[in-house]
């Protein structure tokens, strides 16, 4: 055979076998795939979504490819489907394969599609780690055309809480009167829930529940729904004047949800009432630049229906005041109120501070005014006391070095609460012998929302073992730290002994050739 | 045996020094350490992305995967093709072949001395080119575990079972073929054709049972002509010595992957699937290239015992 002939069909056939195999996902085919979440947390009962992006880099001789979609490894009892969701009307289409075009010869560059892959976890599912497998396989070609990964589900068990609330906790009763609460019980949990009710009170007290039906001491709630109890606090006789406490509870029968509210009953003389305007709470303490909800109790000392106008009489500056109904209600604020003679209402004092504050007490005073004439202030405080949060990430969670070597990582600690933090550092949680620079060591002053770097550089001994070291990190102030991140670094052994032992396996590979060509490299 | 040892040896004294061999020993190598070095680089990237979170984790075995594909699939088998395409017409040409029947050496001892003349260099310089690929990732990468050790140990195996298959076939080509380069051309076609096996594979399947393109289904005829279609692109793989490689050494590579489309599994994986389970499942591939092996040099020897009188007179 001629030189140039052979080297033709030489070149040919390697091209040809090059263009076969060298390829972007090399051993595994032309089909790429990923998920843009590949493990979601869900609860029993729950739809999940994973949107999976196929892309079809390029085949010879191939202008699209179908794929079926499938999935391995799903639990029992769990239900996955495949939708295809148009663009544009945003319609959904249950789909079971998807054919991707290979557009580039039209200078569209590679088929690229997503599908949804919907996942149905069944009610009686338990808490746990479920993994299982994606797969898109090529009609065309189900040797190389396939891509699979894994995907992740965590099931956890189903949220139980119930909330006893009331909106007049605080109630005046004459000494031969009973008082009344409108307790509302929420299911807030994702279960339905029988509740029994219970008091702790005073001796002598009588508590009783009163439902649609009577007196109740049990009440069934479906997830999500609410149920308005009446609860009747009677006092013995020759009850003295004064303030009582009650704690109502209600409770799952297993225990698991529960909540408690406090009630107050003040005892009052006949015919006799407390202040018009006042508080349980008047100094709060808070932390960081929150706004704040004083509960204020107002009262028709009189017999007649009144009108009560509601005004802030004195402020620091900067800070904003309202009258709300409740700490949710954002919508409407109370300039007055109208109260039937004897009784009484409890609104809450919203005091919002500016964009930025010093720590320090504030003190805020309101005023009721009768349509009479009559008012009365009251004053509350709120005492500043500062917050602090500081939030570290790195560069990088993974890093690679030597027995001996140094690896590096670049920390940023942030500023995210409301005061300075001052001598901001990393403690870092290395195994002994771990060699731990900081540069620089640590940073005076930290402002708010600001943020700043460290380098971390981790020197592994020079004999540690080969393998995955975690080396835990967080950053400090003398306030505040933040939350433990853990560093992977892997370990391999000296690069010096590995260079050696990689250049003994080319020198073995090179006597073996070298042997066989001295044994027949000539002819004879 | 002798006889066959002797005849081995003649051919790699002849194979040696040839420039064509050599020529594509150098493109092994080459082979090998350009995929060491981009798999290097790529090893490189995979560190930078996992430590943000995303892919896969970095490890030793992917990049001698990388390393290794490119001369496994490419190189080696048209070295194993070199090393044998004109065994048999070469000895025809020159007259050897009648001096071998004058001295009466049984035709078995032909065909097994020419087929370990043309494989034993070759797998000598594949289990080379495996320590190369091996030393290079272990001094740029690090170094491997054990069970990585292990899948390379299976690996070097498949692969030297796999080149012992295109020796065979090149010298049962050899065999039938007039002239060295008719010889050298049909099996650098065969090596292309199965190279590219799922191109052929989907067009052989699609002439064997084929669906019109713009049919979109919805027919009895249509989904029994689709499963005959599947049908017959799964069973196709299996004549393909590529494509059974591919899916073999694929899996040992790559302790994360699930078996291949074509390869039955009896049971679900854990992942990462243990070396023995890949074994057992990817065994359907050892057992296809033990066989393409067995079948190939029989017929080799009985097409020689058949023409071989023609030879002789």
């Amino acid at each position: 055979m001629g030189t140039k002939i052979f080297l033709i069909i030489l070149t040919i056939a390697f091209a040809a076998l090059v263009g076969f195999q060298f390829n972007a996902q090399r051993a595994y085919g032309l089909t790429g795939g990923r998920a843009t979440v590949t493990g979601i947390v869900t609860k029993p009962g729950n739809k999940i979504y994973f949107r999976i992006i196929l892309n079809y880099t390029v085949h010879p001789g191939l202008t699209s490819i179908t794929y079926d979609l499938m999935t391995r490894n799903l639990p029992n009892g769990w239900i996955a489907r495949f939708y295809k969701i148009y663009e544009g009307t945003g319609d959904k289409q249950e789909i079971t394969s998807l054919t991707i075009e290979y557009l580039a010869n039209q200078g569209l560059g590679p088929g690229l599609d997503d599908v949804e892959l919907e996942v149905e976890v069944p009610e009686t599912e338990r808490p746990g780690h479920y993994p299982f497998l994606f797969y898109a396989v090529g009609r065309e070609s189900p040797l190389s055309e396939a891509v699979s990964f894994k995907l992740t589900v965590d099931v956890e068990a189903l949220e139980r809480e119930i909330k006893l609330s009331t909106e007049y906790p605080d109630v005046t009763v004459e000494r031969e009167g009973t008082a009344r609460f409108a307790i509302v019980l929420d299911n807030i949990g994702e279960t339905d829930e029988l509740a029994n009710l219970t008091a702790e009170f005073p001796e002598g007290w009588r508590v009783t529940f009163k439902g649609q039906s009577g007196d109740i001491f049990g009440v069934y709630l479906p997830k999500g729904q609410s149920a308005i109890i009446q609860a009747e606090v009677k006092p013995p006789e020759g009850v003295a004047a004064g303030v009582y406490d009650f704690i109502v509870r209600a409770q799952s029968s297993d225990l698991v949800a529960n909540s408690t509210i406090a009630l107050k009953v003040a005892v009052v003389k006949a015919g006799t009432a407390e202040k018009m305007l006042s508080t349980l709470y008047p100094e709060l303490n808070i932390e960081g630049a929150k706004t704040i909800f004083f509960p204020i109790t107002i009262r028709n000392l009189g017999t007649s229906s009144l009108t009560y106008r509601l005004s802030s009489i004195s402020a620091p500056s900067g800070w904003t005041v309202s009258f709300r109904t409740t700490p949710d209600d954002r919508t409407s604020s109370i300039s007055s109120i109208f109260l039937v003679g004897g009784e009484s209402v409890t609104l809450y004092l919203e005091v919002a501070p500016p964009a930025t504050v010093a720590l320090g007490t504030y003190s805020f005073t309101v005023r009721a005014t009768s349509e009479e004439g009559a008012s009365q202030d009251l004053t509350v405080a709120a005492k500043m006391t500062g917050s602090y949060e500081i939030v570290m990430d790195f560069d990088a969670l993974y890093a690679q070095t030597r027995a001996g070597e140094t690896a590096s990582l670049i920390a940023t600690v942030t500023n995210l609460g409301a005061s300075e933090l001052t001598n901001v550092s990393l403690d870092v949680s290395a195994p002994s012998n771990w060699e731990v620079t900081e540069i620089p060591t640590f940073y005076d002053t930290l402002g708010l929302g600001e943020y700043k770097t460290i380098t971390l550089m981790l020197k592994a001994p020079g004999d540690a073992e080969i393998g995955d070291y975690l080396i835990g990190v967080r950053a400090t102030s003398d306030r505040v730290r933040s939350t433990q991140i853990l560093l992977r670094i892997n370990v391999q052994s000296a690069s010096v002994s590995l260079w050696i032992v990689g250049i003994a396996a080319i020198v073995i590979a090179v006597i073996m050739i070298a042997l066989v060509y001295l044994k027949f490299g000539r002819k004879r | 045996m002798g006889e066959a040892l002797a005849i081995a040896g003649n051919e790699m004294r002849i194979l040696l020094p040839s420039w064509r061999w050599n020529l594509v020993v150098v493109l092994v190598f080459v082979c090998a350490l350009a995929g060491s070095y981009q798999a290097y680089l790529a090893h490189q990237e995979q560190i930078e992305s996992y430590g943000k979170g995303e892919g896969p984790r970095p490890a030793s075995l992917a990049a001698f995967a990388s390393g290794i594909w490119l001369a496994a699939n490419a190189a080696l088998p048209i070295l194993a093709v070199i090393s044998g395409y004109d065994t048999m017409s070469r000895e025809k040409k020159t007259g050897g072949m009648q001096l071998l029947f004058a001295r009466s050496t049984s035709k078995v001892s032909i065909v097994v001395g020419k087929f370990l003349g043309g494989f034993v260099p070759t797998a000598v310089v594949s289990f080379s080119s495996l320590l190369v690929t091996s030393g290079l990732t272990v001094a740029l990468v690090g170094s491997f575990t054990s069970e990585e050790v292990y899948r390379i140990a299976a690996f070097a195996a498949t692969l030297i079972l796999y080149v012992a298959v295109w020796v065979a076939i090149s010298v049962l080509i050899s065999t039938v073929a007039g002239s060295g380069m008719s010889s050298a051309l049909a099996s650098l076609f065969l090596l292309i054709l199965s190279g590219g096996w799922s191109i052929t594979s989907a067009a052989l399947s699609n002439l064997l049972a084929p669906l019109p393109s713009f049919w979109a289904g919805g027919t009895a005829w249509y989904g029994a002509l689709y499963e005959l279609k599947v049908r017959v692109d799964e069973y196709i793989n299996w004549f393909s010595p590529p494509a059974v490689f591919a899916v073999g050494g694929g899996a040992l590579l790559n302790p994360a992957a699930d078996a291949p489309p074509f390869v039955i599994q009896s049971r679900p994986p854990i992942f990462p699937v243990d070396v023995i389970e890949t074994l057992t499942t990817i065994w359907p591939c050892i057992s296809a290239m033990t066989s393409m092996l067995t079948v190939t040099l029989i017929s080799a020897y009985v097409i020689l015992r058949t023409r071989g009188i023609d030879l002789e007179s």
